[in-house]
């Protein structure tokens, strides 16, 4: 796999350290924003975020103490008020970091994702030590566009892997 | 119209071989009773039935249904009449359903939907259905634990994005811009992977 330049430099001055592969990230769906007759939709996955380098995820294995009540609990209290979190969904960072996407089945193709040890929460300098960030991958010869088939296919693979695993639902904790 | 059986999801390699053989007649090979029926001549059938069995393949009642022919009965549980449900609550959707930028799908979407359902088969699941704010269509199958996906991108140019993601290790996405007038290449892309195909079938 190849290593981004972003992932071995820290990205912000108090992060506790790189997010290592085996570490699991999780993301937040809420009702009703994120769901649809259907279920979960993949618009919970907002492309803006993706192409800014800023899609919100939080660490839950680096620090025991924080872990998955942590996370929820710090999503939680970034929901507006008619917004109830639902489910978390996780995936390790190695998954997302291998993701690809590909001309041809048996072909390596282009790296999609990096995940980041971005631990700003908001653009006024807020902060957090385990929040992390998702960002398109970055090459010379080619860029990710809103609305281009390369992007949208990696959006809807990333979507289909954190579809994966719901660590967390409402509806069972209550 | 003598029937036999298929496996569960034959008719999308079936549709694939009769590409070839029988162009534009391949159509009417999938469609329901809810839908037009097109003219299907003995000849056509007969190689339509020898394509099948070349490639190990059986007859299957359900496929064929023309005006000469034993059609389907009619049934809720079809793929058409579910989809049917489907594409009336697309079209009574409106501007600003999701707020004031949101868009609905436009009539060219809704076609070009229209041209991908009449493209597959009758024991097709049931997708996940997502429009976007900006009005695109998303259908989606992805059944728990399966490993790969099946989506379908509309954005009413004529065409569809079919966006395969196998999810084993590692994952990966592929794509293919379809031409949504030409139902084979829908097929096409389908039938050329099992997995893809089973979870078109499961959902």
């Amino acid at each position: 796999m190849t290593t981004c330049e972003c992932e071995t430099i820290s990205q912000h001055d108090q992060s506790p350290g790189l997010v290592a592969d085996d570490e699991r990230v999780c993301r937040g769906a809420f009702a009703p924003i994120h769901y649809n007759k259907s279920g979960i939709k993949a618009g919970f996955i907002r492309p803006a975020h993706l192409l800014a380098g800023e899609l919100s995820v939080w660490r839950i294995d680096r620090n025991q103490q924080f872990g998955l009540t942590g996370a929820r609990e710090a999503i939680g209290a970034t929901r507006q008020t008619d917004h109830t979190l639902e489910e978390l969904l996780a995936a390790s960072a190695q998954r997302i970091r291998q993701l690809e996407v590909r001309d041809e089945e048996d072909v390596p193709g282009r790296r999609a994702f990096c995940v980041v040890d971005d631990c700003s929460t908001t653009a006024e300098g807020d902060w957090h030590p385990e929040h992390a960030a998702i960002r398109m991958a970055e090459y010379d010869d080619f860029q990710w566009l809103d609305g281009s088939d390369e992007f949208t296919t990696a959006k809807e693979l990333l979507f289909a892997v954190f579809k994966q695993s719901v660590v967390w639902k409402a509806s069972a904790a209550t | 119209m003598s029937t036999g059986t298929y496996t569960r999801y034959t008719p999308l390699h079936a549709q694939h071989f009769l590409a070839d053989e029988c162009g534009t007649f391949l159509r009417c090979f999938y469609q329901g009773s809810t839908q037009s029926h097109v003219e299907i001549s003995a000849r056509i059938v007969f190689a339509v039935s020898a394509a099948i069995e070349q490639h190990g393949h059986k007859w299957h009642s359900c496929v064929l249904t023309a005006p000469n022919l034993e059609a389907p009965q009619a049934s809720s549980t079809t793929f058409s009449n579910r989809m049917e449900k489907v594409r009336r609550d697309l079209e009574r959707m409106k501007d600003r359903w999701n707020g004031p930028d949101s868009m609905a799908p436009s009539a060219e979407i809704l076609s070009d939907l229209d041209n991908v359902l009449g493209a597959l088969p009758e024991d097709t699941a049931t997708p996940e259905v997502e429009v976007e704010d900006s009005g695109g269509l998303t259908l989606r199958w992805q059944a728990e634990g399966a490993s790969s996906s099946l989506s379908l991108v509309f954005h009413g140019n004529g065409s569809a994005l079919a966006i395969k993601t196998s999810l084993g290790e590692p994952a990966f996405a592929i794509s293919r811009r379809l031409d949504v007038e030409q139902g084979n290449a829908i097929a096409r892309f389908l039938a050329r992977d099992d997995m893809l195909a089973e979870a078109l079938v499961h959902g």
